[in-house]
């Protein structure tokens, strides 16, 4: 913790030294007092742009990671279904999201929507093949165990195969993380006229480069408390982490 | 004499020293493993073998001569594809699903999510026993992991392990204790002091067990009788009884006798000696 902090902070100082130095014009490159400055006086339009884009991460995170980890969930639960529910999703994963993001705009109109969509779609990949992973990494000798038994379907479900699943949701998450964020930029930067990724059209259109980068600054901070959030709640709930924690003490 | 044994006879029948009744009874049992690529592993054939109620039988033979397999056939963890496995007057099938068999595999298996106390709980649970707590706490003590109850696997040695997972297994409370190489990746200090306790728990519950093992002295020091299979496909080629009275002790494990017990499994294993 103490580590990351001393380099980020080395960091910015390495970087102020260098446009101070060089002299570099602040509308290539502003300098991070300038851009802290700027975070502080742009702090109302911040705010309240600040407020959509999270509802949309937030919501189409939700529904990503339900949507994931339910199908998830139905495949391994119903194997018939795997036949069924693969090429959809590969379908729905070979298409580019991106790319279709103008075609939301057209669908479902400017706001709030299309951004839930192309964040949802974005964070149910990563969650639903790694849930689904998970959920098929069951040890031969642990079914023999559960089968010595004649321990029904769900029990094995229920004992083995989601406690077995906890730590690859995990890392499904992390991953899904990292492109809800993207997804949500690229959703206001094409459909919508409000948001951080507004801001940062609005922004670079008026050449307002150290306004751009308090955009900036402020989206690498929401997503690395969302990070810290999400191994926060790794650290209570995965049993693999405790076994990596004992082992590193 | 402390130890009899009996050779097959020339049909393949192998006739022990004439039993009451047979607890378990294979007949002519064997298996084919269908390879993926379409070849066939004949991994046990014609095996014929009694085992009477409460008896302490081990399994030893060469690597890959059938042992997991005829353990497989006996607790309905494989079907086999000939002959028939009869225990208790049920097949496997039956009785797995009457939940009265136990296994006990090399790997302990216990599930690194849930404590040693809910490990020691969970089989007997999903086959509709209620284990009351002081069961539990008995049960943990006779293993010697009393202390460990609130403690979950990764915390424990693999002797610790290996413990609970025998203890797992008893709390089924099984008519058969399937035991397949349960002390095999242990030290040799700590397996002779597992199977110290083995025998304890073994003698005060009585048991019927198979157990495998590629140690001749484990086999020697805790068996009623030793079962010798040939290497591939497996076949039964000694049967050694050994009378040797319980419990026994260190001094026997060390004695001239039980000695004599081990050169006899070796004889038979190598092909040497009087039962080849
Ligand atoms: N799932 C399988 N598919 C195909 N062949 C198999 C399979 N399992 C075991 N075999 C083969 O069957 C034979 C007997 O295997 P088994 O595991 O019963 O031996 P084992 O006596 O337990 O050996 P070890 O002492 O090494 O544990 C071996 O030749 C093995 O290669
Ligand atoms: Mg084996």
């Amino acid at each position: 913790m103490w580590v990351s902090v001393l380099v980020i902070v080395s960091l910015f100082v390495l970087w102020e030294l260098v446009v101070r130095v060089a002299h570099v014009p602040q509308f290539i490159l502003p300098a991070p007092t300038d851009v802290f400055a700027q975070v502080y006086i742009k702090r109302d339009a911040l705010l309240r742009n600040l407020q959509p884009t999270l509802v949309a991460t937030g919501e189409g995170f939700g529904v990503g990671v339900v949507v994931g980890v339910g199908l998830a969930m139905l495949i391994a639960g119903v194997p018939l279904l795997k036949a069924v529910v693969y090429p959809v999703v590969i379908a729905t994963q070979t298409t580019p999201k991106i790319a279709l993001a103008p075609l939301f705009t057209l669908w479902f109109g400017i706001g709030l929507l299309p951004k839930v969509i192309i964040v949802a779609l974005l964070v149910f990949f990563p969650v639903f093949i790694n849930t689904a992973a998970g959920l098929e990494s069951v040890s031969k000798g642990r079914l023999d165990l559960m089968k010595s038994v004649n321990a029904s379907r769900w029990a094995v479900y229920r004992h083995i195969r989601l406690p077995e699943a906890v730590p690859y949701l995990f890392a499904g998450l992390r991953l899904a993380l990292t492109v809800a964020f993207i997804g949500v930029i690229v959703g206001e930067w094409i459909a919508s006229g409000r948001g951080l990724g507004y801001l940062l059209v609005l922004y670079n259109s008026t050449q307002d480069t150290a306004a751009l980068f308090a955009v900036i600054f402020v989206f690498v901070f929401l997503a690395t408390v969302s990070f810290y959030l999400l191994g926060w709640l790794e650290n209570r709930l995965s049993w693999q982490v405790r076994i990596q924690r004992s082992q590193q003490s | 004499m402390s130890a009899s044994q009996t050779v097959p006879s020339p049909n393949g029948v192998a006739e022990p020293t004439a039993e009451p009744r047979a607890f378990v009874s294979c007949r002519r049992t064997g298996l084919v493993y269908q390879g993926a690529d379409g070849g066939e592993v004949i991994a046990l054939t014609d095996l014929d073998l009694d085992i009477a109620e409460g008896e302490f039988v081990s399994l030893v033979g060469p690597s890959g001569c059938g042992k997991t397999t005829l353990l497989k056939i006996m607790g309905d963890l494989l079907a086999p594809t000939a002959g028939s496995v009869e225990i208790d007057g049920f097949s496997p099938r039956q009785l797995r699903e009457r939940q009265r068999i136990g296994q006990v595999f090399q790997s302990a298996e216990l599930l690194p999510w849930k404590s040693i106390a809910d490990n020691l709980v969970l089989l007997a649970k999903l086959s509709g026993k209620t284990v009351p707590r002081e069961q539990t706490e008995a049960m943990a003590e006779t293993l010697g992991l009393q202390d460990f109850l609130h403690r979950y696997p990764h915390e424990l040695s693999g002797g610790m392990q290996q413990r609970a997972a025998i203890g797992r297994a008893l709390l089924l409370d099984p008519a058969l204790l399937l035991m397949d190489e349960p002390f095999g990746a242990l030290d040799e200090i700590t397996r002779e002091k597992l199977n110290m306790e083995l025998q304890r728990i073994w003698s005060e519950h009585r048991k019927t067990v198979v157990f495998v093992t590629h140690s001749l002295s484990e086999a020697a020091f805790l068996s009623d009788r030793v079962v010798v299979l040939s290497g591939r496909p497996g076949r039964l080629v000694a049967d050694v009884r050994i009378d040797a009275p319980r419990l026994r002790t260190t001094e026997y494990r060390f004695s001239s006798e039980m000695a004599e017990v081990v050169a006899r499994l070796h004889g038979a294993l190598t092909g040497e000696g009087e039962a080849s």
